[in-house]
């Protein structure tokens, strides 16, 4: 765990400020984080569940579980830091059970996977297969989103974290529960493994 | 095949190369990618499609959330938060039931133990009575003795036959 005693969080983020007048039992500054992360906590989770609807709940168990830990709350870290920590756990645990159901229901899923071709076949598929065009939005974020998938679970939080909470090495660690070095190792792998999926399209224009 | 094993790895390129795209270098292993990729053709090209591939990200779709989740999210904690109140006042009303009768148990403890202790030591004291009658019964007639030493000569002299012994604590 990465600790930076000289920062003054409740004086640098906002955020923070907000979760100490949660403390005091302000209901109103309670909603205006839930409002500030919504989106952002649902986006992280549903590229990890790969379902909107349990992103959903599971943003919800996110926010339940910030409200009760407004008695023990301190401010030791940015609050989008200690927000997505308590989002990875939530998201590992529903990630370990659904792993667990899936196990039990192998058997019938048999079909699905002759039908559905995995990303990692299709990045090395010969390009002659598919029509060279320019790829709609719709195409466009479902090729980017199989790549993601294709990711482990914790590479996949690593970029999320990266690229769209914009978080540093140390937050990216703190959250997760690493060390600095094996953040770096780890976003640099899955950025390999990103690049080597997508290079088809960054090279060729076609999906791969 | 696992992701982390699809991509060939190069620790120390690939490593650097992002670090570098993510500002996470010193300015000295700067320097040095900076360096490197002035001269590296290859290493310039890896660079390129690292950053492209990770701009493709941004074609992730943003979540769209309606006031109805936000709502339902504050109803759910606010249901909670009043579930959780009803268990602790629950909790604390059977806390309180058992620290009164704690309290009641303790008190009939207490009263048992006095009781008790009042009986062994008035017990005592009348055992002691007993003990000494006979002592008591012929006090009139020892207070004319000098001293306890005159007392146990008599005693020894067989005078106290009918099993009045001499308490050595006279």
């Amino acid at each position: 765990m990465i600790d930076n005693p000289k920062v003054d969080y409740q004086a640098a983020d906002p955020d923070v400020r907000l979760m100490l007048q949660v403390c005091d039992g302000d209901a109103a500054a309670f909603e205006e984080l839930v409002l500030r992360y919504q989106a952002r906590l649902i986006r992280v989770l549903d590229n990890m569940v790969h379902n909107r609807h349990r992103a959903e709940e599971l943003a919800q168990d996110v926010f339940l579980r910030v409200f009760r830990a407004r008695s023990t709350y301190t401010p030791d870290a940015r609050f989008a830091t200690w927000l997505f920590t308590i989002a990875h756990n939530v998201a590992h645990n529903a990630l370990r059970s659904s792993a667990r159901c899936r196990e039990v229901n192998v058997g019938s899923d048999k079909k699905a996977a002759m039908t559905t071709k995995p990303l990692d076949m299709m990045a090395v598929a010969p390009s002659g297969l598919m029509p060279v065009r320019q790829l709609d939005q719709v195409e466009m974020s479902e090729m980017v989103r199989g790549a993601i998938d294709s990711l482990n679970e914790r590479q996949r939080m690593a970029v999320l974290l990266s690229r769209f909470e914009h978080m540093s090495y140390n937050d990216i660690a703190r959250t997760m529960g690493l060390s600095v070095p094996a953040v770096k190792s780890l976003l640099s792998r899955a950025r390999e493994n990103l690049s080597e999926i997508l290079k088809p399209y960054v090279q060729q224009g076609i999906r791969p | 095949m696992s992701p982390e094993e699809k991509a060939p790895h190069n620790p120390t390129m690939a490593d650097e190369l992002v670090a570098y795209l993510d500002g996470e270098l010193d300015p000295e292993s700067n320097r040095i990618v900076e360096r490197r990729l002035s001269q590296d053709p290859e290493y310039r090209e890896h660079l390129r499609e690292l950053e492209q591939t990770w701009d493709l990200l941004d074609h992730l779709p943003e979540a769209e959330v309606d006031d109805a989740f936000t709502q339902s999210t504050i109803a759910m904690v606010a249901v909670s938060t009043a579930e959780d109140m009803r268990d602790v006042a629950v909790r604390e009303s059977r806390m309180r039931r058992v620290h009164w009768c704690a309290i009641g148990l303790g008190a009939v403890l207490t009263l048992l133990l006095g009781f008790a202790t009042t009986r062994w030591l008035t017990t005592a004291a009348d055992r002691r009575l007993i003990r000494d009658l006979p002592v008591i019964e012929n006090v009139d007639h020892y207070r004319y003795a000098e001293d306890i030493e005159f007392l146990r000569m008599l005693d020894q002299a067989g005078l106290f036959a009918d099993g009045e012994e001499l308490d050595h604590d006279f």
